[in-house]
C-alpha cells in the first residue's frame, strides 16, 4: 500500500469506531479480537491476498479431507462418506508387500543421490560465478544456463536416448569409430540412479543458482573490502564471508528438499526406466501410477501417498529443530 | 462503500444463478432433440469437433446434440480409470475393456442400466454379425453394455515380411517359427536392400510385441492354458521358456533391434517407415499404412501379413480376439426415455445408412461410388472422414474395419481378405476369454511385470536363464498366484456349467 493511501484508509475507518464510543477500552483483547483488528486495519491487504488464500483452501486444503479413503475401501459410486472402513488394511497390505523393501531402498538411494551431488551443484556455480568479474561473460553464461530448466523431461530423456542408445546414440558412434566397443549405460542397472542424477543437474544447475546468486547479493559488500584489507585471499573471502552469509538460504532449502525425500521425479524416472533397470528404478511414485490410476486401487494408492508425505512432515520438523538447535534461523 | 460491495456481490449471485437456470435449460430435452454426451477412444491423427459437416450430419439425421469428448490412445486407459473413480458418468460412458474391478464393483452396484430387455426393440443392433458379441460380452447372463464392433479376425498384433526382400531373396513367407528365424537371418546377411551395406534390422519390435510367441509355443491365446480341463497361467509353463530361449536367440543372431529393450512403440514404427526393416507386427490393416510410407522412399515396397505360424510341434497359430472393441454403458442417472433415445442413436449408427455415414460420410460429398467401390473425395481429406473420428463410436460393421485402410489398392485388398479367409481356419482356444477374476485383476498385472522384466533382462544378457529359473520356480509356489488361478479355475468351472 502507498503512503497516500494511508489517511484515506483511516478517514474510513473512523466513522465505525465512533458508533461505539462506549466500549471500555480496558477489556482485555482475546487473540481472535486482536487478529480481527489486524485484518479489519489491512482489510485491503487482505483482499489482495484473498485469491492466494481460496486458492490453497480450494485446492489443497480441502482435497486434503478426501485423504479419508486411504483408511476405506474407496468406491465412487457411493463416494467418499459412504464407502465402507477398512481401518489399516491398505498400510498393512502394502508395508507387507515383497517389493515395499525394494521401493524404500530406491526412492531413499534417488534422493540421496540428488541431496549429496545434486544440492550443492548451483551452490559451487554460484559462487564460481560471483567471482567472474567480466559482466557480460557472467550475463551470458547466466542466461544459457537457465535453458535446460524450460525443457521438458520428455524432451531430456529423447535427448538422453539419441546421445546414449546403441544403435543411434552419438556417443557410442563416436566410440565405434574410434574402435572401441559401444556402452551400454541406458539400460544398465548399475549407472541409473548416476545417470538420473547427471540429468537433473544438468537440467537445473542453472536454474538452482538464481537464489543463491541473490543471497550472494545480499552480502554487506564492506565486508569483502575488510577482508581484503586484512589480506585475505580469494579462497578464504568465499570460505568466511560468502559462504556465512549464504548459511540462511542454504539450510531453509536443505530442510525444504528433506521434506521432498520420498518425491522423487515421476515424470523422469518413468521416461527413463526400462525392463533392464526396473529393479533400481521402481520407485513410490511410479508404483502409485502404475497400481493406483492404470489398475483403478484408489484407497491403496492414496495410503502410499500419505504414508510418504507423513514421512516428509517428520523430516522436515526434525530437521527444523536441529537447525533451530545449532542457533540457525529454521523454517518456521 | 460497503453499498456498493453488497450490490455487486448480489449481482454476481443473481448472475451466476442465472447462468446455472440456462446450463439446466440446455442441458433437458429442447423441442425433441436429444443431448448426448459421451466420451470415446479416437485413433484418427487429428480429432474434429463440433463444427465439423459429419458431426453436424450426425446430429440432423438422429435429432440429436453431440457432446462428445475424444480420448487420445496413449492416454485412453488413465482417463476412463479416473472417470470412473469420479463417478460423474456421462450418458454414454466409453471403456477399454469390461475386465476392469473398478467398473465390475460398479455394475454390481447398479450404477449402470442392465439393458437385455431394453435391446431387443433395436433391429440393427440385433443384425447377424453382433450375435457373438452380445454373447461375449454379457456379465451374469446380463448385457450391461453395447459392445463396439470390432472383427474377430485380422486384428491383433501378428507379424508381416518385407514381400520385395522376401522375392528379391527367393523367400517364400515363413510359415513356421524355424522359417522365422532363417527369413530373418537371410535379411540380416544377404543385404535385401542392395545398399551395400549390413545396416537392416531384421525385425523391428518391442519386447512387448514378440508376446505373441508366448502364445505361439503354447498354442493358446491370452494369459491361460487348459491342461487336464484345468486353467494353468502360461508363464510358468516350459513351452514359454523354450520361446524365451528362442527370443533370445533372435537377439543373440543380431535379428532384433540392438536397443530392443528400451524401444517405444512409436519408434518401431519409425523404424519399418524408415525402410530398414524387414518385418514388424502390426494388425493386417497397418500394412498397407506403413507400405504407403515406405514407397515414398522405395516405390516397391510391399508388406506381407502373415497367415498363421506354426510351433515346433506343427501347430498353427493366428491371433483372434473377441469380436468387440470396447463397450458403451449408459449410467443410472439417465431417465428411461433417453435411454431408449440413446439406443436409437447407437441403432441408426449401427444400420447401413449410418454405418456408412460414419466411414465414408455423404455420399457425393465425401465419396463416389464407382461400380461399387466408395472412392473418397478431397472433401474427405478436409472434413477428416475415414478412419477414426465419428467412425469411433461406430466401426464399421464388416472384416475391413481390421483389414482395409483408405487408400488400399485393389490387389492390396484382395490379397489381405484371402489372407484373413486363411486365418478364419485356425482357431486357437482361449479358455480365459469373457472370465473375469478380482484376484486376477488385482494381483496378476505385477507378477505379469515381474516376469516381462526378467524375460527382458534374460533376452539381452543382463541375467542368465538360472536367474529366470528361480523366479518361475518361486512363481510355482507362490500363495498369490496360487489363489488367482483357483479363482480363475472356479469361475471356468462355473461358466463351463452354464454352457
Amino acid at each position: 500500500m502507498t503512503a497516500s493511501n494511508l489517511p484515506q484508509d483511516r478517514a474510513m475507518e473512523r466513522p465505525g469506531a465512533a458508533m461505539e464510543p462506549d466500549k471500555p477500552q480496558s477489556k482485555p483483547e482475546g487473540k481472535y479480537s486482536l487478529l480481527w483488528k489486524d485484518v479489519r486495519r489491512d482489510k485491503y491487504l487482505y483482499f489482495l491476498a484473498l485469491p492466494g488464500i481460496l486458492f490453497f483452501i480450494i485446492f489443497k486444503y480441502i482435497p486434503i479431507t478426501n485423504l479419508v479413503i486411504a483408511f476405506q475401501d474407496y468406491s465412487p459410486y457411493f463416494g467418499v462418506l459412504d464407502s465402507p472402513w477398512v481401518g489399516f488394511e491398505h498400510f498393512a497390505r502394502f508395508f507387507a508387500h515383497d517389493d515395499f523393501y525394494i521401493l524404500l531402498r530406491n526412492t531413499l538411494g534417488i534422493s540421496l543421490m540428488n541431496l549429496v551431488f545434486f544440492f550443492p551443484a548451483p551452490i559451487i556455480l554460484s559462487l564460481m560465478l560471483n567471482e567472474v568479474r567480466n559482466a557480460i561473460v557472467k550475463r551470458t553464461v547466466q542466461s544459457l544456463i537457465y535453458i535446460p530448466h524450460f525443457l521438458s523431461w520428455v524432451l531430456i530423456s529423447g535427448l538422453t536416448f539419441l546421445m546414449f542408445s546403441q544403435s543411434e546414440g552419438l556417443v557410442n558412434k563416436a566410440l565405434v569409430s574410434m574402435g572401441k566397443d559401444t556402452f551400454d549405460l541406458l539400460t544398465n542397472p548399475d549407472y541409473f540412479w548416476g545417470l538420473l542424477t547427471a540429468q537433473s543437474i544438468w537440467k537445473e544447475i542453472g536454474w538452482g543458482t538464481i537464489i543463491f546468486l541473490a543471497a550472494i547479493a545480499g552480502i554487506d559488500p564492506q565486508l569483502h573490502e575488510a577482508a581484503v584489507m586484512d589480506g585475505a585471499g580469494r579462497m578464504r573471502r568465499i570460505w568466511h564471508i560468502t559462504l556465512p552469509g549464504m548459511r540462511n538460504v542454504i539450510i531453509i532449502l536443505f530442510i525444504l528438499r528433506l521434506g521432498a525425500i520420498m518425491d522423487t521425479g515421476f515424470e523422469q524416472i518413468y521416461l527413463m526406466m526400462n525392463a533392464a533397470v526396473s529393479n533400481v528404478a521402481e520407485v513410490f511414485d511410479t508404483y502409485v501410477y502404475r497400481i493406483g490410476i492404470k489398475q483403478g486401487e484408489f484407497s491403496y494408492s492414496t495410503a502410499i501417498g500419505l504414508f510418504k508425505s507423513i514421512v516428509g512432515v517428520i523430516l522436515v520438523v526434525s530437521a527444523n529443530k536441529i537447525a533451530k538447535r545449532f542457533g540457525q534461523d529454521g523454517l518456521y | 462503500m460497503k453499498k456498493w460491495l453488497k450490490t455487486t456481490f448480489l449481482l454476481t449471485l443473481a448472475g451466476s444463478l442465472l447462468m446455472t437456470a440456462c446450463g439446466n435449460n440446455n442441458a433437458s430435452d429442447n423441442g425433441g432433440v436429444t443431448n448426448i454426451k459421451t466420451q470415446v477412444i479416437n485413433y484418427a491423427p487429428e480429432f474434429i469437433g463440433p463444427d465439423n459437416p459429419l458431426w453436424q450430419e450426425f446430429e440432423k439425421r438422429t435429432n440429436t446434440k453431440l457432446n462428445i469428448t475424444w480420448l487420445s490412445p496413449t492416454t485412453a486407459e488413465d482417463k476412463i480409470n479416473v472417470m470412473l473413480a469420479s463417478g460423474d458418468l456421462p450418458d454414454l460412458t466409453y471403456v477399454e475393456t469390461l475386465d476392469n474391478s473398478q467398473l465390475r464393483k460398479m455394475i454390481d452396484q447398479g450404477v449402470f442400466w442392465d439393458l437385455t430387455e431394453l435391446l431387443k426393440e433395436y433391429p440393427n443392433l440385433n443384425r447377424e454379425e453382433f450375435e457373438v458379441m452380445w454373447r461375449d460380452s454379457k456379465i451374469n447372463g446380463k448385457n450391461y453394455g453395447v459392445p463396439r464392433y470390432y472383427p474377430a479376425y485380422g486384428g491383433g498384433i501378428f507379424p508381416m515380411f518385407r514381400k520385395d526382400w522376401l522375392d528379391k531373396l527367393q523367400l517364400q513367407v515363413p510359415a513356421n517359427v524355424d522359417e522365422f528365424r532363417e527369413v530373418l537371418k537371410a535379411f540380416k546377411t544377404m543385404d535385401p536392400n542392395g545398399n551395400g551395406q549390413a545396416d537392416e534390422v531384421p525385425y523391428a519390435t518391442t519386447p512387448a510385441s514378440l508376446g505373441f510367441l508366448y502364445n505361439v509355443f503354447n498354442e493358446t491365446q491370452g494369459s491361460w492354458k487348459l491342461k487336464d480341463g484345468k486353467l494353468v497361467p502360461i508363464i510358468t509353463e516350459d513351452a514359454s521358456r523354450d520361446a524365451l530361449l528362442y527370443i533370445k536367440q533372435l537377439f543373440d543372431d543380431g535379428l532384433l533391434p540392438p536397443d530392443f529393450a528400451i524401444m517405444k512403440f512409436s519408434q518401431v514404427t519409425d523404424l519399418i517407415r524408415s525402410g530398414k526393416a524387414g518385418g514388424v507386427g502390426y494388425s493386417m490393416n497397418q500394412a498397407w499404412i506403413h507400405t504407403e510410407f515406405i514407397r515414398k522412399t522405395d516405390p516397391n515396397a510391399d508388406l506381407i501379413p502373415l497367415a498363421s505360424i506354426e510351433n515346433k510341434a506343427g501347430v498353427k497359430y493366428t491371433p483372434s480376439g473377441v469380436p468387440y472393441y470396447g463397450v458403451f454403458l449408459i449410467p443410472k442417472k439417465v431417465p428411461e426415455d433417453k435411454v431408449k433415445k440413446i439406443l436409437s442413436f447407437l441403432d441408426y449408427g449401427y444400420g447401413p445408412e449410418g454405418n456408412t455415414l460414419a466411414f465414408y460420410g455423404v455420399k457425393d460429398v465425401h465419396y463416389k461410388e464407382d461400380n461399387g467401390n466408395k472412392i473418397p473425395t478431397d472433401q474427405a481429406k478436409k472434413d477428416m472422414v475415414g478412419d477414426g473420428n465419428m467412425a469411433s463410436i461406430f466401426h464399421l460393421v464388416s472384416d475391413d474395419m481390421a483389414i482395409s485402410a483408405i487408400g488400399m489398392p485393389d490387389d492390396f485388398y484382395k490379397r489381405n481378405v484371402d489372407i484373413v479367409t486363411e486365418r478364419k481356419k485356425v482357431d486357437v482356444p482361449q479358455p480365459d476369454r469373457g472370465l473375469f477374476s478380482e484376484k486376477f485383476n488385482r494381483y496378476f498385472p505385477d507378477i505379469q511385470k515381474k516376469v516381462d522384466d526378467m524375460r527382458t533382462k534374460v533376452i539381452i544378457g543382463k541375467e542368465t536363464i538360472e536367474a529366470y529359473d528361480k523366479l518361475i520356480e518361486q512363481l510355482r509356489n507362490d500363495a498369490q498366484l496360487k489363489e488367482i488361478t483357483d479363482e480363475m479355475n472356479e469361475y471356468y468351472a462355473k461358466r463351463q456349467a452354464e454352457l
